[in-house]
């Protein structure tokens, strides 16, 4: 985490938010001009049809920023696909559960993509504070050069929520049939139970049980 | 029905020729006849009116109630439509929206209705299809189409029969949810894409739905593009290598981009339902309300002319 933080530091000065936010912008006007190609193609077939939308025209564009400096909190997004948990909030500190390692975020971070693995995200409101935290079961985290973090995962519930004798059962049971599968069963239901097994010691552990 | 009217009249001339008058039975027996014919076919059409009413009353209420279910159904997959969209922003954001992404292998996913009287939405999701298809085609290109609901396969059939991979049905069936987008993404991905652009009906409010094309690409596409100067060069990677991130990546932004896409089209149809049950509730009425007046110009016409026979009969009598 010290590493990632004093490369964000050095990183901060200067050079790469003008460069970063141009390239937003570069990726912006790929999709713009994609998208011109396209209706363009579209227009000889087109009839008396209207034009289609696509996603990216109802999404705020990124605005460019020159010269900016690394604010002083970051602005977090969390999304389910059945609800968006954060949106557009301001937090000190962000805990991800990387596959390669758990790791935080704080304003100033060095872009990144990241697959998460099942594990506890916590989010630091106020730094060490105002604390939540969720059991998320995967997805994936973007840090962008403006101190925007997204993260996407599959499902996400307040570790409040989960109850320590179902987990307790679910381990037992999943590495039971992980046991008993070793050497035979076909790779499907091996790989489920292993999946099985890394969730439920995940949540285990992050129960402290 | 025609053929049911002649029955009634049939029968109603050989129940009254017995019941003719010995006064009128010296007339000549073809205007006896032909007076019977046309008593008969006054009753014959004013039950064929009441019948007509009676179904087209039905029509009206089952559309009624049609219209209110489809409602309450928009109602909630409008909220849970608006919760969805957060998850696809931040892929689109990254890997960008290009739609006129060049690949070999394009793959074309029309999502569609199972069940039918909802509007024309579905037509619409396939004429864009077939237009995006011929946009994009070329020389050494190929297209498949996977349709997703019964009214898109029935009607991509008729001319791109040759072209479709698979069908799904009955997604909508019990409620949508994200690992059913999942599993039908993993369909999608036994093509082998290159490209692949889902066609839906966005959802913007109670009659407005407007034909939307998002367009998610396979890990090479994405390796492509990030050559080519996009974004995702500018960013450290935590987790596995590259190319195993971008295989991850590709799959989660279809499996988000479908879940979002399916919850979008099922709460237009709804809305495309009730509007299209609503504009049938009120032609069953406006229907109702012509066949009425029919109706009791036609009891009327009945009940004056058997006055006239029975005034001028008398009248015969006495004169």
């Amino acid at each position: 985490m010290l590493r990632h933080a004093a490369r964000g530091v050095c990183r901060a000065a200067g050079l790469r938010s003008v460069s970063s936010s141009t390239a937003a912008f570069q990726e912006l006007n790929a999709s713009e001009q994609s998208k011109k190609e396209f209706l363009s193609k579209f227009a000889a077939f087109q009839g008396t049809m209207n034009e289609p939308e696509f996603p990216s025209n109802f999404v705020k564009p990124v605005e460019k920023v020159e010269n900016a400096s690394v604010p002083d909190k970051l602005k977090f997004n969390f999304y389910i696909p059945s609800a968006a948990i954060n949106q557009g909030s301001s937090v000190d500190l962000v805990l991800l559960p990387a596959t390669t390692g758990d790791f935080g975020v704080m304003p100033g971070h060095v872009p990144t993509v990241a697959e998460l693995r099942p594990g506890v995200v916590s989010v630091h409101n106020e730094l060490d504070k105002d604390v939540t935290k969720y059991f998320v079961s995967g997805g994936f985290a973007f840090i962008h050069a403006d101190s925007t973090t997204d993260v996407c995962a599959v499902e996400a519930v307040p570790l409040s929520d989960i109850d320590s004798d179902a987990v307790r059962a679910g381990l037992a049971e999943y590495t039971g049939k992980l046991a008993s599968l070793q050497g035979k069963g076909d790779d499907y239901e091996l790989a489920a139970a292993q999946a099985g097994v890394e969730v439920y010691s995940a949540l285990n552990s992050a129960l402290g049980l | 029905m025609l053929r049911r009217a002649g029955h009634s009249l049939g029968s109603r001339l050989c129940q009254r020729q017995g019941q003719l008058e010995p006064a009128v039975q010296g007339l000549k027996p073809s205007f006896a006849v032909a007076e019977e014919a046309v008593e008969g076919a006054r009753d014959a059409s004013t039950l064929l009116v009441k019948q007509r009413m009676k179904s087209v009353a039905n029509i009206g209420k089952i559309t009624k109630a049609m219209k209110m279910v489809a409602a309450s159904k928009m109602r909630s997959a409008q909220v849970n439509t608006m919760n969805s969209r957060g998850i696809a922003e931040p892929l689109l954001k990254l890997l960008g929206d290009l739609p006129d992404a060049q690949g070999k292998k394009n793959v074309y996913v029309p999502i569609t209705s199972d069940k039918g009287l909802c509007g024309g939405i579905n037509t619409t999701v396939c004429k864009y299809t077939r237009a995006s298809i011929k946009a994009e085609d070329g020389e050494d290109k190929e297209h498949s189409i996977v349709v997703l609901g019964e009214k898109g396969r029935s009607q991509l059939q008729r001319d791109l029969r040759a072209s479709i991979h698979s069908t799904v049905a009955d997604t909508g069936k019990v409620r949508v949810t994200f690992a059913q987008a999942a599993a039908i993404a993993d369909g999608i991905n036994t093509t082998e894409f290159d490209v692949a652009r889902l066609i839906f009906n966005r959802f913007h409010s109670a009659i407005s739905y407007k034909p939307t094309i998002a367009t998610v690409l396979s890990p090479d596409s994405l390796e492509k593009e990030a050559e080519a100067g996009g974004l995702l060069d500018q960013y450290e990677i935590e987790g596995p290598d590259r190319a195993e991130l971008l295989q991850n990546l590709s799959e989660f932004n279809l499996a988000s981009t479908l879940y979002n896409a399916l919850m979008e089209n099922n709460c237009s149809e709804q809305a495309s339902r009730m509007a299209a049950m609503e504009s049938s509730t009120k032609n069953a009425e406006e229907m109702l309300g012509k066949l009425t007046l029919t109706y009791n110009r036609t009891r009327q016409a009945t009940i004056t002319t058997e006055l006239i026979e029975i005034i001028s009969g008398a009248t015969a009598l006495a004169g």
